[in-house]
């Protein structure tokens, strides 16, 4: 299914911003967004087209102990005050560091994803099918196709290990056994020849085990521990 | 209201910048408005309330990626709040109660405009919403209840079937259509 038909996309954006999409068809639209320029403008778009619906909403107030337990979650070192005044003045500065930290691992993922999508197409092989592997919601690996090679590039947040691998893994739709594509690394970026059994399953699903070092002995997977839809671009 | 609007756009970037003083005034003046919707939506103060704290942590981390694209500053912010609303939702697959019975917001447009916050503002009241009021009102019935419903309290397909008793294809076929119409409508307004 090509997501970036302009009707297409036209569709699933509303439906996002509305709010149809849910579970598995939300998060592969989110990854989509994370990936394509394209895909945030339509929602953007989507987003600013429906937004005075949201003037005629009543205003209610919240408790005050909603900003208290913001400024404890933001700022836990600091003893602020908790009184409703906008301009008290923080009795205690924070790192920034501290402040900053979580805001740069996802800017570090978000310039991992966006720049596959901003290098010259004309020479780099278009990308053909994506997956995101999480983990709690914690991206760990970006898996992409073209229509000769796989790169699977490892986040920061892969455990590394020293008495396993990790193994990806094509789960066929027709129910068959996984078909393996190889090791996959706890750090950096890896490109193989892309496997020929790609253009023949019907993929369902890529799923990643832990394997004893140097991979699956059986020709299976041992421990799978998680799964991602291949979403074709 | 608009002196204050103006002022967004520089508190977020303050707060970008780690301004918790600016992200304060930022977080005082639009509370009621946020709040607004994440009650509407989640129907349950407790509820509402955890969503806008989850919404206020992400403005404050994601500042920095705020741009003129994304529309006003309290557009962006709002759905922050609203897909955090639909995330709860979706991820705790009930919810404390329905209000099947939307106050549709184009029935009642004298209640609209005067309504004021309890920050002391008015709540929005532009050209953009003139023509939504409009433009919902050209909606069939089934069409605006249907987007209101799933807007406006983030009800899935199979939530507005069984409150509603009507066919999914049906109630997917009037949100397309409502939505398609609603962008052809605003387009042509804010065209003209």
């Amino acid at each position: 299914m090509n997501y970036l038909n302009e009707e297409r996309l036209d569709v699933l954006a509303s439906r996002y911003v509305v709010g149809q999409m849910k579970g598995q068809a939300r998060s592969r639209f989110r990854t989509l967004m994370q990936t394509y320029q394209k895909v945030r403008e339509r929602v953007w778009y989507w987003e600013r087209l429906l937004s005075p619906m949201n003037d005629s909403i009543p205003p209610r107030q919240p408790d005050d102990a909603v900003w208290a337990a913001i400024e404890q979650r933001l700022w836990p070192d600091a003893a602020i005050s908790t009184t409703l005044a906008a301009n008290d003045e923080p009795s205690v500065t924070s790192p920034r560091w501290q402040i900053l930290l979580p805001v740069a691992a996802s800017l570090l993922l978000g310039v991992l994803l966006i720049a596959q999508i901003n290098r010259d197409p004309a020479a780099v092989p278009m990308v053909t099918e994506v997956a995101v592997i999480q983990s709690d919601n914690q991206p760990l690996w970006l898996v992409e196709m073209t229509a000769t090679q796989m790169t699977v590039r490892a986040t920061q947040q892969v455990e590394q290990r020293n008495d396993a691998d990790y193994e990806l893994w094509i789960v066929p739709a027709d129910g068959t056994a996984p078909v393996s594509l190889g090791l996959i690394p706890e750090s950096g970026s890896l490109t193989r020849d892309r496997l020929a059994a790609l253009d023949t399953l019907q993929v369902a699903a890529l799923a990643v085990s832990r394997e004893q070092p140097g991979g699956s002995v059986t020709g299976l997977p041992d421990e799978v521990l998680f799964t991602a839809q291949l979403t074709t671009l | 209201m608009m002196m204050k609007e103006q002022q967004h756009p520089l508190w977020l970037r303050a707060s970008a910048d780690g301004d918790r003083e600016a992200f304060g005034a930022l977080y005082h003046d639009t509370r009621s408005r946020l709040f607004g919707v994440a009650l509407m939506m989640m129907n349950s103060r407790n509820l509402a309330e955890d969503a806008l704290q989850e919404a206020y942590i992400r403005i404050w981390h994601n500042a920095a990626e705020y741009h003129a694209e994304r529309g006003s500053v309290v557009t962006w912010m709002t759905s922050i709040v609203r897909y955090r609303c639909l995330d709860m939702l979706r991820a705790q697959g009930t919810r404390e109660k329905y209000v099947v019975a939307v106050a549709e917001p184009a029935d009642e447009p004298q209640a609209i405009h005067t309504e004021t916050s309890t920050d002391g503002t008015e709540t929005g009241f532009t050209a953009e919403n003139d023509s939504m009021q409009l433009c919902l009102g050209e909606l069939s019935t089934q069409e605006r209840q249907t987007i209101s419903l799933v807007y406006y309290q983030g009800l899935s397909h199979h939530e507005i079937v069984a409150h509603t008793d009507h066919a999914l294809g049906s109630v997917k076929s009037w949100i397309r259509r409502g939505l398609d119409k609603l962008k052809r409508c605003i387009q042509r307004e804010l065209s003209e």
